[in-house]
């Protein structure tokens, strides 16, 4: 899993601003420190992407994709059952992504 | 100062891209700018008579989740003359746009704020000229996040 380019991360601030407003989310921080945030999870996702690697490996037999979406489907998973009155902003947080296309 | 005209959502003018979703939020019309794409909307008036001295915008607005940063808005005026040589099949012709930056928006999302903008640049507007105002949030000037979502706009005059 790379770091997200500047694009890339880009779009992906317009899709969670666009996921806020659409749900009413009240959000305390400006695009210049969102856009700083992104970069910082994103960078530190990818500085613990050998810890992920390491974690796994006592069960061998998944794709770099298979465990990158089993990463993906865990963090969806906590969120759900963390914020469950905030359902909405997820399923419309993944449709506004695709529609940036961040790819 | 005389108010010559409420400008509402459900009166606005749409470009063919780039423009305002036009939304119901609590059941109030909102144009909903975003917060990443430069989005401008319209409206058509008849100039009044007697139309006279400065004229200002005020703009009414709410944001839908940002409770920092600030807005940027931009406010253009496009004046048509009897006999103009203006091909309004072809061309727009707007004078240059009028700015108010670095608003702050409101602590609570859903509170409303009032931001003015002079309209110096009025394309020499008088009596009875065909006259369109062009609204755009500034989006990749401004700070706030989300949508700003415009309630309305009142047009001044200095009469």
């Amino acid at each position: 899993m790379a770091q997200l380019t500047a694009g890339q991360k880009t779009k992906l601030r317009a899709a969670l601003m666009r996921a806020w407003s659409n749900n009413r989310t009240p959000v305390a921080v400006n695009k210049t420190d969102l856009a700083t945030l992104i970069t910082l999870a994103d960078t530190w996702r990818n500085s613990n992407a050998a810890a992920y690697n390491t974690a796994l490996a006592s069960v061998p037999g998944l794709t770099a994709a298979q465990k990158a979406l089993l990463l993906t489907a865990d963090l969806i998973a906590v969120y759900m059952v963390d914020n469950p009155a905030e359902l909405a902003i997820l399923n419309d947080l993944i449709s506004q992504i695709m529609q940036e296309g961040v790819s | 100062m005389a108010t010559r005209f409420i400008l509402t959502p459900l009166s606005a003018e749409f470009p063919a891209t780039n423009f305002p979703q036009l939304l119901l939020v609590n059941r109030r019309p909102v144009l909903a700018f975003d917060a990443s794409t430069n989005e401008a909307c319209y409206w058509t008036v008849i100039v009044p008579q007697g139309w006279t001295g400065t004229i200002t915008a005020l703009i009414t607005y709410m944001m839908a989740s940002a409770t920092s940063g600030d807005t940027d808005w931009d406010v253009a005026v496009e004046a048509v003359t009897d006999a103009d040589a203006t091909d309004l099949d072809a061309t727009t012709s707007f004078d240059t746009t009028n700015s108010t930056d670095n608003t702050t928006v409101p602590g609570t999302a859903g509170y409303i704020d009032q931001v003015t903008v002079t309209l110096t640049n009025n394309d020499s507007s008088a009596a009875a000229d065909y006259l369109r105002f062009s609204l755009t949030r500034d989006a990749a000037s401004d700070t706030a996040t989300g949508d700003a979502y415009v309630l309305a706009v009142e047009i001044r005059d200095g009469a």
